[in-house]
């Protein structure tokens, strides 16, 4: 408890002072200092924050290929950056929900064994923007200290999913948009342009029509797969017209949302009439069993799912048969909002010690750098949430090569900022409401406007038992 | 030397008992005491809350659903597992050469961890792909159906206990004395009556064992909901402890999650008396 209060109550101390090393650091010398430095100073050692190396505890939640990619980037800083500022990196696995843990940390008060940077989702933001440790990159930025990464860099819709109350409280790091996949062999095959998707629903309903197989009474190829919960329910709704927020307080990212704002605007039930269509095709498959694997046996011609999962389909798929991706449907041919942008960002978090902080920001930005961008999302199979890097050599040719990705960065680059996931906090109750009422539409246990008024009504209970207990 | 003697005892068990105070006895009166207040997000106490807090929870259609789950979920898992583990130990009993090879092949799923077995059943039971359906000759979406979900769940559970069951049922018979067996071979008992007559009766301290850890166990899991349907469709395969999860970690109610917590814990209690009531009249020590 001592140690906890300890590290608590230097947070003002850690944040004020400055580490006389770190002037160097922050490029405020002229070319000529740093030129006599150099010739002075064995080369790397002049950006070195203190004597001795710094570690910085990192806890992620990336596994399998991802994790070897988070690694590599890791290890990579460490041999480069990392040995001029005088910075060692060392990642820690924290299973699924990073969030969690520290949330369970906070609760106890427990402020030592909190690490010094974290990747988490950006639906832990508000609650994690409330600890007493928390630094947003926001405050670092205005600070104007040892900057890498330009603000600029990070792309206007990546730095909105992680904006809370006007601040940016975490750098984009892993992030994904929802895609339609689609077989082109199954296109051809059905007399569907396969270099033309889909642009909407109804589009879509239409070629689920054609693209559904049947032997008797027995689909034996879906035309569509996807199972409607919250992720996918809010890039629909979201989408519409110019963009919509879901829920109040700009969808809880300028308060706390006490409540959901798309049956009293009518987009959800737009989206219902239009949803309608695809269900009637009797070629919609409503849950999810395995779809990667049942979209690459070609049990479905269509699927909808994160970017994140291209390099898993690649693997499945190999040069089995020829697929696609393309931008998600619209509700209405006329909307312009696009789609949000998904998974996690990096918080950092002040532990009580200047150079550990100084340590901990230039690592946070370098996961947002071009190196770092790159050489993870290459090899997992995210979108490059840095700008800058959309414009070298090496980029461009990766693209060129993944023609897949192509459609999930000009989606991303394409839609409204404010077009994002809610800040819902009782995320898990509503993506299980979503998920009830929409397979309960699907297979037709309940008609359109009782799926429309469950889901708004059972939703606006549970945030109004949240903001009951939550609310200042 | 006589006092310590008095005292001695408690000294070894010292350690456990600090131990068990502050890992479990602590939390657990700690959670209890939460129950009736409002406590945030953050976790900060805000106001008296008094039953509120039970009353929201067992008036949450939900959770009664999560109740009923996690009952049916213990009464398929439970006995199946020690009864199939049961018959499997009987075979084994004798000891031959190759003894150890299906010992170790009847005990081998207590080696898997809950997480790759629940990922190695989600794709049998696929419905278009999986193993299951195709042996069967059927369509059925085992874990998409709110019909069979919480079924295909426990038959998971049943797979997984088989072996732990197995280890110890089969020790237990093993020790029964062989002159016992011999007496009833020479009054002419066959295999069953030996079975529900002596060997039973002989090993039920051990069935009794299995009983109570088995209730207990199951009554609390949360695993294979996380790992396979969150709980889904239509809240089919919700139990109590999963419930209490998604609260917790899911929508930051502490409220909820405290009281359901709560009431797991009586749950397990009270199948725990029922246990020790058969063992008063069904287990014998001798």
């Amino acid at each position: 408890m001592t140690l906890s209060l300890a590290a608590c109550g230097s947070k003002d101390t850690g944040e004020t002072q400055k580490p006389e090393s770190t002037e160097t650091v922050q490029g405020t010398q002229s070319e000529t200092d740093s030129q006599q430095q150099e010739e002075q100073e064995p080369a790397g050692d002049s950006k070195r924050i203190s004597d001795a190396d710094i570690e910085i505890s990192f806890w992620h939640h990336m596994e399998g290929t991802n994790a070897n990619a988070l690694e590599t980037v890791c290890s990579n800083f460490n041999d480069t950056v990392g040995k001029e500022y005088g910075i060692i990196v060392t990642p820690s696995f924290q299973g699924t929900n990073t969030a969690e843990k520290l949330n369970t940390l906070a609760q106890a008060g427990d402020w030592v064994n909190f690490p010094d940077i974290c990747q988490v989702a950006s639906a832990g933001i508000p609650t994690i923007s409330g600890y007493d440790l928390f630094v947003s990159p926001e405050e670092m930025y205005a600070k104007g200290e040892n900057i890498i990464l330009p603000r600029e860099s990070i792309i206007a819709n990546n730095a909105r999913t992680f904006t809370y109350k006007d601040q940016l409280c975490a750098i984009p790091f892993s992030n994904s948009t929802i895609l339609l996949y689609y077989n082109k062999g199954l296109f051809e095959a059905a007399g569907l342009d396969p270099e033309n998707p889909p642009k909407t629903i109804a589009e879509m309903a239409e070629a689920i029509e054609k693209l559904t197989q049947k032997d008797g009474d027995e689909v034996t190829t879906y035309g569509l797969n996807v199972q409607v919960k919250r992720y996918q329910l809010v890039n629909w709704v979201g989408g519409e017209g110019e963009y919509n927020f879901i829920g109040d307080n700009e969808g809880g990212r300028a308060g706390l949302m006490s409540k959901v704002t798309f049956g009293e605007d009518g987009t959800l039930m737009a989206y219902l009439d239009e949803w309608e269509k695809v269900i009637a095709t009797g070629g919609y498959k409503p849950v999810e069993d395995n779809i990667n694997e049942e979209f690459a046996m070609e049990l479905s011609a269509m699927a909808i799912m994160s970017s994140a999962r291209i390099g898993k389909l690649k693997d499945l798929i190999g040069d089995e048969f020829e697929w696609g991706t393309a931008p998600l449907p619209k509700v209405n041919a006329s909307d312009k909002g696009g789609t949000a942008v998904g998974g996690s960002g990096i918080v950092m978090f002040d532990k009580g010690d200047a150079d550990e902080l100084t340590a901990t920001w230039i690592f946070q930005q370098y996961l947002g750098g071009e190196d770092a961008q790159y050489d993870f999302c290459t090899a997992s199979g995210y979108i490059p949430m840095n700008r800058d890097l959309y414009e070298t050599e090496k980029m461009k040719t990766y693209m060129a090569e993944n023609p897949e990705i192509v459609a999930a960065v000009d989606q991303l680059l394409a839609s409204n900022p404010n077009v994002q996931e809610p800040f819902d906090i009782v995320t898990g109750d509503i993506n299980s409401i979503i998920d009830e009422e929409m397979v309960a539409f699907a297979q037709g246990e309940q008609d359109k406007q009782t799926t429309h008024d469950n889901i708004v009504n059972k939703c606006n209970q549970k945030l109004a038992d949240y903001v009951k207990v939550n609310a200042e | 030397m006589k006092r310590l003697g008095k005292i001695e005892p408690y000294i070894y068990l010292l350690p456990a008992l600090i131990y068990f105070a502050v890992f479990s006895f602590y939390p657990f009166l700690r959670t209890i005491g939460l129950t009736f207040f409002t406590v945030s997000a953050d976790g900060r106490v805000k106001a008296f809350a008094g039953l509120d807090n039970y009353i929201h929870v067992l008036t949450d259609p939900a959770f009664l659903r999560s109740i009923w789950n996690t009952l049916v979920y213990v009464l398929m898992a439970s006995p199946l597992a020690i009864f199939i583990a049961l018959i499997l130990a009987v075979l084994a009993n004798k000891k031959t050469r190759s003894s150890s090879v299906y010992e170790t092949m009847f005990s081998l799923t207590m080696a898997m961890s809950m997480s790759v077995t629940a990922m190695i059943f989600k794709i049998m039971y696929n419905p278009n792909v999986g193993l299951i359906n195709k042996l069967l000759g059927t369509k059925i979406n085992w874990l998409n159906d709110a019909k069979y979900a919480m079924v295909s769940m426990s038959f998971i559970s049943v797979w997984m206990n088989i072996g732990f069951n197995f280890l110890f049922l089969l020790a237990a018979i093993r020790g029964v004395p062989v002159e016992l067996l011999e007496c009833a071979d020479i009054d002419g008992a066959i295999l069953y009556k030996k079975v529900t007559k002596v060997i039973l009766p002989m090993i039920s301290p051990t069935v009794f064992f299995l009983i109570c850890t088995s209730l207990a166990k199951n009554i609390i899991m949360a695993g294979l909901p996380i790992i396979l349907t969150e709980g889904g469709p239509k809240g089919s395969t919700s139990t109590m402890i999963y419930y209490m999860y998604k609260q917790a970690f899911g929508n930051m109610s502490y409220n909820d999650a405290y009281a359901a917590a709560v009431i797991t814990f009586l749950f397990t209690l009270i199948a725990t008396l029922i246990s020790f009531s058969f063992e008063k009249k069904g287990v014998h020590y001798s």
